[in-house]
């Protein structure tokens, strides 16, 4: 397992009136094959789960280990966690600093320690995986839409070619266009052997292309498995204040009128290929 | 890093304190401040202790609290006592020693100071722990009103004050979560001399300055949006009225008064 959590407790401000705890002993883990989606009303501690995984945030009880080192000892060597996993955070184009493109991307590899022509290697291959254009190198990243200077705060994380890369809602605030291409370019970097931990409020998204889910409720692990079995917690999900995906949704409604309808479909695809199936079966009963 | 901050920070409450026209509070905060600077007795530094001591009991402010308010003036209440200590040259010589002398002078001097120093961050403290951000802009918009005949610009630079208190915490909040991004990328803040520490600034200040005024401006047209076009005309939400707790405020600070006037004359 590349990633393992046991235990894990995490409070902020601890012995002061302001003390409040995020996490409760959560028990996770995460395999670099896995493309893992994870969701939780504003607040419920998914970023902060998150920034532990990055050795930003320490335990306040349990075990962490990433990738084989130990996240609770004191000593971890957190630039070797930090070169492994890639965190991006929310609205992560509020974060870039440099003059150009190219030199942005370049933050994270340089603090690796990677230079010369090995960086610049780093850097157009970035760029070319999040679709930036060649020409687009020299530009200042202040001039750019944002879309366009999202995908540069991306190549600056995929840059550092984490073998397993975080994203906190990656998609918030684009126009559909913009999503659909984040989402195919996260979908690329796991395809060629990165795992991905997803958070995203877009059930639909996470419907169609996760292949696990993670539930999160007040600091809480309520669910955790694959797409079909968590979805067909519907009324569950939504008391926590969460979304379903629209599939989801009228798999509850059609229920009402075909008692026999499955509980496991939650995309589109099979609910519609269900339906199909159904209609033409009903044809044949004639 | 950010979390121990305690200057200014404002405690709600619903206690007498509290709930003081700020308009009073701030004018006894002065009276209090020239008070303490004007007093030379030890007894009447201890009237002034137990009246900011009392104050603080009612208004359920943990004197925990108030004691570590002293922290960041601490240096200088030390540098201070010790510079008083060191170089006055009146009264008594007490002791000597090598190019050492002190004075009986000097001690006075010396504790006086720090006692007014202690006072006096004791007394502000209160204020901005008892009152809230808003409140003590509104308040000193109020009290600068009259200088508005010499084209003194007071609603401005209240509102001004205002979106400054205002944004302190949301900048605070977004200074940690862009370092913390530019770690996840690499980045050290806390290694290498004082030269390689302010380089590594940059990434963070450069984001920090680019949204402040991506804010200032949409804070701009939000305000515009609601027809904001000055302090002319505006009528107010929370009025400011003396009640019978600031009679009882003012009356309490007479006494302090004539016990002042008292303690230099004897």
């Amino acid at each position: 397992m590349s990633i393992q959590i046991v235990n894990m407790t995490h409070t902020y401000m601890p012995g002061t009136p302001f003390e409040s705890t995020a996490l409760k002993e959560i028990n996770l883990q995460m395999d670099q094959s896995e493309f893992i989606g994870m969701i939780g009303h504003t607040g419920s501690g998914k970023s902060t789960l998150v920034q532990h995984i990055n050795g930003l945030l320490r335990p306040t009880e349990g075990k962490l280990v990433v990738y084989g080192i130990d996240l609770s000892q004191k000593n971890a060597d957190l630039k070797k966690v930090r070169s492994t996993v890639g965190l991006v955070f929310q609205y992560p184009e509020h974060q870039l600093f440099e003059e150009t493109v190219e030199a942005d991307i370049a933050f994270g590899p340089k603090n690796m320690g990677v230079t010369g022509e090995e960086l610049k290697e780093r850097v157009h291959e970035a760029m070319r995986l999040v679709g930036l254009r060649e020409d687009t190198a020299t530009r200042s990243p202040f001039e750019m839409s944002g879309g366009q200077r999202r995908r540069v705060a991306i190549a600056g994380v995929v840059a550092m070619r984490p073998q397993f890369l975080i994203l906190d809602e990656p998609t918030a605030g684009l126009d559909p266009q913009g999503r659909e291409d984040i989402l195919r370019l996260v979908q690329r970097l796991h395809s060629e052997g990165t795992g991905v931990l997803m958070v995203t409020h877009n059930m639909n998204d996470i419907a169609r292309i996760a292949d696990r889910v993670i539930v999160i409720d007040y600091g809480r692990i309520r669910f955790d498995g694959t797409p079909r079995e968590v979805f067909s917690h519907v009324d569950e999900l939504e008391e926590m204040g969460l979304d379903v995906p629209d599939a989801s949704k009228l798999r509850r409604m059609l229920k009402d009128v075909m008692p026999d309808f499955p509980d496991d479909l939650f995309d589109a695809e099979g609910v519609a290929a269900y339906l199909l199936q159904r209609m033409r079966g009903d044809r044949h009963d004639e | 890093m950010m979390n121990n901050i305690t200057v200014g920070q404002y405690l709600p409450g619903t206690s007498a304190v509290h709930r003081l026209d700020p308009r009073v509070k701030i004018l006894l905060t002065a009276f209090y401040i020239a008070a303490i600077f004007i007093a030379k007795k030890y007894w009447m530094y201890a009237v002034f202790a137990a009246y900011i001591i009392a104050a603080a009991l009612i208004a359920r402010v943990p004197l925990k609290l108030l004691l570590k308010s002293i922290r960041p003036i601490l240096f200088i209440v030390v540098f201070t006592f010790v510079m008083n200590l060191l170089l006055v040259r009146e009264g008594n010589l007490l002791w000597s020693f090598w190019k050492i002398r002190i004075y009986s002078e000097g001690i006075h001097y010396a504790v006086r100071l720090a006692l007014r120093l202690i006072l006096l961050l004791f007394g502000t403290s209160m204020l901005t722990f008892t009152t809230s951000p808003i409140a003590l802009t509104d308040a000193l918009e109020r009290l600068m009103k009259p200088l508005s005949v010499i084209k003194f610009p007071a609603h401005e630079l209240a509102m001004m004050m205002t979106i400054a208190l205002r944004f302190i915490p949301t900048l605070l909040e977004e200074a940690d979560k862009i370092m913390k991004a530019q770690k996840a990328r690499g980045a050290e803040f806390d290694t290498g001399n004082l030269f390689k520490k302010a380089k590594a600034m940059i990434p963070l200040l450069v984001p920090l300055f680019v949204n402040a005024f991506r804010r200032a401006d949409e804070l701009a047209m939000a305000m515009e949006s609601r027809c904001y076009h000055g302090g002319k005309g505006r009528t107010r939400l929370r009025v400011m009225r003396l009640t019978y707790v600031d009679a009882v405020a003012i009356g309490i600070n007479v006494l302090l008064l004539g016990l002042l006037i008292f303690s230099r004359l004897i």
